[in-house]
């Protein structure tokens, strides 16, 4: 599924990552999910400030398992808490660093605004 | 707690927007997710608002994920294309050709036939004819008393314009240069609903007696010889002597009654031309007040000219005929047009089938691949989908190399057409027509597409996968509609090289009749001195003596002669005249030529009876003629015409001037092979005095030297001089069977492109039944079959489906050659010949077609396939 191997492109080819995506990558960051359980993850996490729609949610996924950033598990690792119609899915190692150099991107342009007076200076 | 009922089926139905495969793989965890948060939700408020933002993102999304799966198909199929490059090049090229020819003749068939004339109420304008049917014109032209009657007569008609030939010679600024254009009467212009680009129309009065002379320029000359300079208005140019006040220039569109024409002027007739009736020589346009018909106007004029008959004459036998000027424009051409339209149809219907087959065989090659694809969970809408995506790119790629081709052809067919199609001066690729085809090409692809796809769909998974394909591509249904589209090829390839066949044996029949002289190895060019440094008949006939002399001690020039107008058009210059000794005017016009003494024998006509002229036939001696055998045989069956005299005037009055016979010469055919002989007369050009004459040069030394001694002769005696239309005679010859050539032209290439086309198909189709039965053909031949016997099978099959196209062709082209009836000279549709040449030319092709396959199959290596078994 999506496996590239010697022409795999370089992370830095898919950046900036659109807003929905990275928030998707980072909910699959520390654990799989299923599709709701990342929604939840997204919304939990912006505080119901961009939430995402069901169908924009798929349509993210499907286009993140195209372009090999996820896959799809076979397995389901908690088969008690979850209805049977959810798919899980995992970042693959391309997907990883993408969204680490993403994360980067943005911890540098935090930096600078931090440089530029626009946040409070860490001590 | 309720559900989210109906809300949930609305955003369901909402769902569908999405591509079929989306949902397939999605729709169900997007409505559990949707379900989930909305229950989530406390309020009914929350509620309302989560279902708005959540269908209002799929109307968002959707289309965006239609347009990834399309970029998606769309890569791929560049991907598949580039992977069966040989297949894809001949697929566009097949198309490009089919719809390039395809716009570029609807482009030219909308321009002449459909679209309307580019002058106000178009379709108010009528030419006006007299018809003649006692000597078998129908459309002639008329005279200035006639004209003047039917402007006081009419009441369904605002207004009668009149126009003729005229040249002007321009001295002004560089070479003095011949101009080609129109005498018209004054009101011509508001007759036609054409304003000048600017400056002014002429005044009511224009083409009176004594009125300062005017002219309208057309607007490619005045671009050409002044760059397009707006001060030209109002400026005095010097022509032939005159000086012409310019008055504005017409529009660039305008180009009537030809095209080409370099400016327009109003009549300046003298008083004879005036009063007499008989002299024939207008051409009429009429413009039907607001509101008449037709039929009412021709109701009309058949009344005026019943009236006129029993008043005058002259006018005993003639009637009137209002033609609509769109279709007396286009009446010559438009047969030919309508036949060629059908070629190209034709060959459109050739190409789809062509490239039917040819993604027919590309799926069926493909089937393992795309079994693979529906095992790894592409449904069947998937597939289907990416297959009509693969059609319609090609087609679009064809369709746009299809518009390309078509540019140059539409180029391409202005330079080789008529000269009388004066609508196609601007014709250019019609947007609507490349945009229609742009449509055509994309739908003939889905259909065209469809089945192979639909075919595709239906796959035996575990079959294909076994198998690899190979065996259950060649399955009956596919092969059998492959063969019939195949048959279908042929047999339209057959139908246009019958007709193509005909035309060129009706061209050939024309170019061989015997046009009672010799035109080989004859140039021609015409010259007119100006009125300033000629200023009267004998002026003129001197210099041409003297220059007729000059040219023949030019070294090479066998013979040069001098004749007013040597090719006769459907409407030569001619008149009634009298027969001394019979009281009633004869009113079949007799044309009227000056000729130099030596023309006849330069153009080597025959002499029957009596004598050439000599130099004995002066200016002051007795007014003689030369006849030719109709004139004799009309009026003087049974006698000898030599010795009687004819005269164009009035023989009442005292001072006329009777024209003795002293020759009889043969018929020649002048006025074009496809015309009636004229009544015909020729008189000696020093009595003639005509102003303009055409020069005739014998010389095998070719053109350039009959050209080069031309120009050394005119040197010697006025450098002034200017040549207009230097040519061979054999090529102006041409331009009289013009039009028939083009249309032969065309259909002969079309046909030639259907068969190449139709043969291209049958040889995709035969390699792709080779593929198939190669491992048959090398078990046969382990087991001792010999090459000729493989050879056999194959060709069999060939000439099996060739013999149905053709069979089918011949019925085709029996019925639908009854559109080209008006097209043939000298042969009927049924021309046994035709048929048979266009036969042997269908076969010939498919045999050559057959042959790489037919190598194929016997290079079939007999171990290879007892090891595959």
């Amino acid at each position: 599924m999506g496996k590239r191997k010697a022409d795999e492109p370089r992370p830095e080819d898919f950046l900036p990552l659109h807003r929905d995506t990275f928030q998707i990558l980072v909910a699959l960051a520390d654990r799989d999910r299923h599709g709701y359980s990342i929604l939840r993850d997204i919304a939990e996490r912006g505080g119901g400030a961009h939430p995402i729609g069901p169908s924009t949610l798929y349509s993210s996924i499907r286009r993140l398992l195209e372009s090999g950033l996820i896959e799809e598990l076979d397995e389901r690792p908690d088969p008690e808490s979850d209805d049977e119609r959810r798919r899980y899915y995992r970042l693959t190692n391309l997907g990883r660093r993408v969204a680490a150099v993403e994360a980067e991107r943005l911890q540098r342009l935090l930096d600078d605004a931090r440089a530029g007076g626009l946040l409070p200076r860490r001590t | 707690m309720p559900g989210p009922g109906y809300r949930l089926r609305v955003y369901r139905l909402l769902l569908r927007l999405y591509p079929a495969q989306f949902l397939q793989e999605y729709e169900r965890e997007i409505l559990l997710t949707f379900r989930t948060e909305w229950l989530r939700e406390s309020s009914a408020a929350g509620r309302w608002f989560y279902f708005v933002r959540a269908a209002s993102a799929i109307l968002f999304n959707s289309p965006l994920e239609h347009f990834q799966m399309l970029t998606h198909d769309l890569r791929y199929a560049f991907r598949t294309f580039r992977r069966s490059l040989p297949l894809t090049l001949v697929a566009v090229a097949t198309l490009a050709l089919g719809m390039g020819v395809n716009s570029a003749l609807f482009s030219v068939v909308k321009a002449v036939l459909l679209d309307a004339l580019p002058y106000g109420k178009p379709d108010q304008l009528v030419r006006v004819w007299v018809r003649n049917p006692q000597q078998g014109f129908e459309h002639d032209v008329t005279s200035w008393p006639r004209l003047e009657d039917w402007r006081a007569r009419s009441r369904t008609i605002q207004g009668f314009a009149v126009f003729g030939p005229a040249r002007l010679i321009l001295t002004e600024g560089g070479e003095p240069a011949q101009l080609q254009g129109t005498s018209v009467s004054a009101n011509f212009f508001r007759v036609m609903g054409v304003k000048p680009l600017f400056g002014q129309d002429f005044e009511n009065n224009a083409d009176q007696e004594g009125q300062p002379k005017r002219i309208m320029l057309a607007y490619g000359f005045w671009q050409r010889r002044f760059g397009g300079d707006p001060s030209i208005v109002g400026r005095q140019l010097n022509m032939s002597g005159d000086t012409y006040l310019v008055m504005g220039v017409t529009p660039p569109l305008f180009q009537f009654p030809e095209r080409g024409l370099d400016f327009w002027t109003p009549f300046a007739l003298d008083a004879r031309s005036r009063t007499a009736r008989g002299n024939f020589f207008l051409n009429t346009v009429a413009r039907l007040r607001d509101g008449e018909t037709l039929k009412h106007a021709q109701l009309e004029m058949d009344g005026i000219a019943a009236a006129l008959a029993q008043r005058y004459p002259v006018d005993q036998h003639l009637g009137v005929a209002l033609v609509n000027l769109k279709e007396d424009l286009t009446g010559s051409i438009a047969p030919a047009l309508w036949v060629l339209s059908g070629a190209v149809i034709f060959i459109l219907l050739i190409c789809c089938a062509n490239i039917a087959g040819m993604l027919l065989a590309h799926t069926a090659e493909r089937r393992q691949e795309l079994a693979i694809r529906a095992a790894l969970g592409a449904g069947r809408s998937r597939v289907v989908r990416q297959l009509l995506t693969e059609a319609a790119l090609l087609f679009c790629a064809g369709g746009a190399a299809g518009i390309a081709v078509a540019y140059v052809g539409v180029k391409l067919l202005l330079r080789i057409a008529p000269p009388e199609l004066a609508q196609l001066q601007d014709t250019h690729l019609d947007l609507t027509v490349a945009a229609v085809t742009l449509v055509v090409s994309a739908a003939s692809g889905i259909l065209c597409g469809m089945r192979p796809a639909l075919a595709a769909s239906r796959l035996d998974l575990a079959s294909d996968l076994r198998q690899g394909g190979r065996r259950v591509v060649g399955r009956m249904d596919s092969r059998r509609f492959r063969s019939i589209l195949t048959i279908g090829e042929m047999a339209l390839a057959m139908i246009l090289l019958t007709g193509s066949w005909l035309l060129v044996r009706s061209l050939q029949r024309i170019e061989g009749v015997s046009l009672g002289f010799d035109s080989r190895s004859v140039s021609i060019a015409t010259l007119l001195p100006p009125r300033t440094r000629y200023k009267d008949g004998k002026a003129t006939a001197a210099f041409y003596t003297q220059l007729l002399e000059r040219l023949r001690a030019q070294p090479g020039v066998e013979g040069a002669a001098a004749i007013t107008t040597f090719l006769l058009g459907r409407l030569p210059d001619s008149a009634t005249f009298f027969i001394d000794g019979r009281t009633e005017q004869i009113m079949t016009p007799l044309t009227m030529d000056g000729v130099s003494p030596d023309f006849f024998s330069v153009m080597k006509i025959p002499l029957l009876r009596g004598r050439y002229f000599d130099s004995s036939d002066r200016a002051d001696s007795l007014p003689v003629v030369i006849i030719n055998q109709t004139m004799a045989r009309r009026y003087w069956p049974n006698e000898d015409p030599l010795g009687k005299r004819l005269t164009f005037g009035n023989p009442k009055d005292a001072k006329v001037e009777w024209d003795t016979v002293v020759g009889v010469v043969a018929d020649t055919e002048r006025a074009g092979v496809d015309q009636p002989v004229f009544t015909e007369s020729y008189a000696p050009l020093v009595q003639a005095s005509p102003r303009g004459v055409q020069i005739l040069i014998r010389t095998r030394q070719g053109a350039a030297a009959a050209r080069t001694s031309l120009v050394t002769a005119l040197r010697e005696l006025d450098r002034q001089m200017p040549v207009a239309r230097f040519s061979t005679l054999d090529a102006e010859l041409g331009g009289q069977v013009a039009s028939r050539r083009f249309t032969t032209f065309l259909l002969t290439l079309f046909a030639v492109a259907a068969l190449v086309i139709a043969g291209v198909g049958l040889y995709g189709l035969i390699s792709y039944l080779v593929t198939l039965r190669r491992q048959e053909f090398g078990v046969r031949m382990a087991l001792g079959a010999r090459p000729v016997d493989v050879m056999r099978i194959v060709m069999g099959r060939v000439m099996a489906m060739a013999a149905a196209g053709l069979v089918l062709g011949v019925a085709g082209a029996l019925v639908l050659t009854r559109g080209l009836q008006s097209l043939l000279f000298g042969v009927t549709r049924f021309d046994p010949g035709s048929y048979l040449a266009a036969g042997i030319g269908l076969l010939a092709v498919c045999a050559v077609a057959a042959i790489p396959p037919i190598v194929r199959a016997l290079r079939s290596d007999p171990l290879a396939a007892l090891r595959a078994e």
